[in-house]
């Protein structure tokens, strides 16, 4: 339609009374707008619709591309699978898998080798079945504490347990234990190393370092023989004596029995003593000392001072103690540590000996509870110190300095020290003497090992 | 105990009480005054040298060794006898005391019949020696009195030279000799040229 026809259409009425054609003329313009109106919203409206069309065929190629790529991911999801459960199966470690129960839900092949049990014999069954019995019991404990109130030291470390292999014989394992939610509920994840081996590595070695400890103990001892010689003969030389004056007093005409019982107690204090000392040699020389008992440390160093107490007195040796009361025990093989101290008792008493006759020789001992509850036991000398070129080679096994020595009494200690998860370091200024400091977990401490 | 100023005494110095005590009671019961100390510093600050006695010496002590101690007494000239006690003997040590003088060196635990014997020995010996100390100190004295001419006229008697020899060495007569001779016999309170020959011995002059 054009404005020309319009106005044609308008010429005809013109003829009519002019009031009628006015109207109509006012209506066709109404009507023309109208019309462009609309043929302007259906412009828009095609001009949408390809704008649609066009969105539709973009978002359909997405979607296939989607489509592909979850393919893929399903694919590799597969491979992954595959991969895990071929290590889930290849693996050393045996790995389980338990529910909030303790049913077993997954087991890797490594559990038929650790404990003799494949897993369609487990699924299903409670993990109790791997576990010596009384360790059963409290494993159904803990699982439920844990759950119910949520905090457990053995999730994400490595505990020593045993486990109970088919054939009814335990196992030594390292364990370390996950935990995972699929759809709210909570499973558990162990992983299991078998330590037989380690464990029978472990066993030779401490058996070959208690021989060794042994061997240098004898030596040790021989060569403090002397001391303690003087030692029994001391009280020995007292007894001798007293029991002659009471012989006498018995032949005396009148007897005078309270010097007489006087005399006899003091004769039982000397030979008390006497055996004492002798006790503590034979206890020290003992081949087969395994066990670990709570110890006294105080109580150690001051039974090690006295079996060096003639080297002390001779070389006049001004001993300085400063032991700290109310330490806590430690968990220890005695003689083991009474090894270390005295070996470091007699390293700081020789380190001493070829002092200028008039130069003061001090000796100082302290213990003391440091912050992590360990147990320090410090040893000083003022002696001439360690040479700088040989710092770094006291420790060595057969490393020596002396005219006699081994060259093991230190390596012996640390290794000692060592197997009981302590430490053994030293501090030495050159012409100002020494310091060994010895650090034993105490009792509290070493129940975490 | 009460110490009778001249009576002899048993000095025990050892560091170890039990020693101590018990051989105090020991030394005692056989009739001996002991006096006791812990260390050789503390026996020198206490030392009568005027008083007979004897040492009762352990070898190795704290400080001043019994050893340090024999060496010590040496210096001062006092001879006190000595008998150590060890308690473990070495040879090293043990000649070295003989070599300065000690009467005897035990290795504890000793005899107690062997320790009193020794004790008696070693006070026996003190007594013996002061005796002979104090008639020497006496005889010097006498021969202090001598005039030089007196002196050497008994030199030349002494040397075996007869009255006319000296005369003529020292160009005198043999009166004058013989009145010089009458007074040295008188001094020195000899009655014999024997016994003037003994003490010239014992004042070294021979």
């Amino acid at each position: 339609m054009t404005s020309e026809s319009n106005s044609s259409i308008a010429l005809g009425f013109c003829d009519k009374p002019s009031v009628e054609a006015a109207e109509l003329r006012k209506c066709l313009s109404i009507a023309q707008q109208r019309l462009l109106a609309s043929e302007e919203r259906i412009g828009i409206l095609e001009q949408k619709l390809a704008e649609q069309t066009r969105e539709l065929t973009e978002s359909n190629q997405a979607l296939r591309r989607n489509i592909a790529a979850l393919e893929e991911s399903k694919q590799r999801l597969r491979e992954r699978e595959a991969k895990l459960n071929s290590i889930f199966n290849a693996a050393v470690e045996g790995i389980i898998t338990i529910d909030r129960n303790g049913c077993v839900v997954t087991a890797n092949a490594a559990i038929k080798a650790i404990l003799g049990y494949a897993e369609e014999e487990l699924v299903g069954r409670s993990i109790n079945m791997l576990m010596p019995s009384e360790q059963g019991v409290q494993h159904d404990r803990h699982i439920k504490d844990y759950i119910d109130h949520g905090h457990s030291k053995i999730i994400g470390s490595i505990r020593e347990v045993e486990g109970l292999h088919k054939g009814g014989w335990t196992v030594p394992l390292d364990l370390s234990l996950a935990e995972f939610f699929i759809d709210g509920e909570i499973y558990f994840t162990g992983i299991l190393r078998d330590t037989s081996q380690r464990k029978l590595q472990e066993q030779e070695n401490r058996e070959h370092l208690e021989e060794l400890a042994h061997v240098t103990r004898l030596g040790l001892m021989g060569e403090m023989a002397s001391g303690i010689a003087h030692e029994v003969n001391q009280p020995l030389t007292a007894i001798v004596a007293y029991t002659e004056v009471s012989l006498n007093l018995l032949k005396m005409p009148r007897l005078d029995t309270e010097k007489l019982a006087g005399i006899l107690a003091k004769t039982h204090q000397q030979a008390l003593r006497a055996g004492q000392i002798i006790h503590r040699m034979r206890d020290f020389i003992r081949s087969k000392t395994a066990t670990r008992t709570l110890v006294c440390i105080n109580q150690l160093i001051r039974d090690c001072i006295g079996l060096c107490s003639d080297d002390i007195k001779l070389q006049n040796i001004k001993l300085g103690l400063e032991l700290t009361n109310d330490l806590p025990l430690v968990y220890v093989n005695e003689v083991q540590i009474e090894q270390v101290v005295l070996n470091l008792l007699r390293n700081a008493i020789e380190a001493m000996k070829d002092l200028a006759h008039d130069h003061p020789r001090r000796l100082a001992i302290h213990t003391r509870l440091d912050g992590r509850r360990f147990i320090e036991i410090g040893v000083e000398d003022n002696g001439p110190g360690i040479a700088a070129a040989e710092l770094a080679k006291i420790m060595t096994p057969f490393y020596t300095t002396k005219k006699n020595g081994m060259g093991m009494g230190l390596s012996i200690s640390r290794s000692l020290i060592e197997a009981h998860h302590g430490a053994l370091r030293f501090n030495s200024l050159p012409g100002n003497g020494c310091t060994f400091y010895v650090t034993l977990p105490s009792k509290e401490q070493a129940n975490g090992f | 105990m009460v110490f009778e100023q001249n009576n002899p005494v048993v000095y025990l110095v050892d560091d170890e009480f039990a020693i101590r005590d018990s051989l105090t009671l020991l030394i005692e019961t056989a009739g001996f005054d002991v006096q006791s100390f812990a260390s050789a510093l503390e026996f020198l600050d206490c030392y009568d040298p005027e008083r007979p006695g004897c040492l009762l010496l352990d070898v190795r002590m704290p400080e001043m060794s019994g050893l340090e101690l024999q060496k010590a007494l040496n210096e001062r000239s006092l001879d006190i006898p000595i008998i150590f006690i060890s308690g473990h003997a070495e040879v090293a040590d043990s000649a070295k005391a003989f070599r300065a003088g000690a009467i005897d060196f035990l290795e504890k635990p000793f005899e107690n019949s062997v320790l009193l014997e020794r004790i008696a020995e070693g006070i026996h010996k003190d007594i013996y020696a002061r005796s002979q100390q104090s008639l020497k100190r006496e005889i010097l004295q006498r021969l202090g009195q001598l005039t030089p001419r007196e002196m050497e006229v008994l030199r030349l008697i002494i040397s075996s030279h007869s009255n006319k020899e000296s005369a003529k060495i020292l160009k005198v007569s043999n009166r004058t000799v013989d009145a010089h001779r009458a007074r040295i016999m008188e001094k020195l309170q000899a009655d014999s040229l024997a016994e003037l020959m003994k003490i010239a011995m014992q004042c070294d002059l021979l």
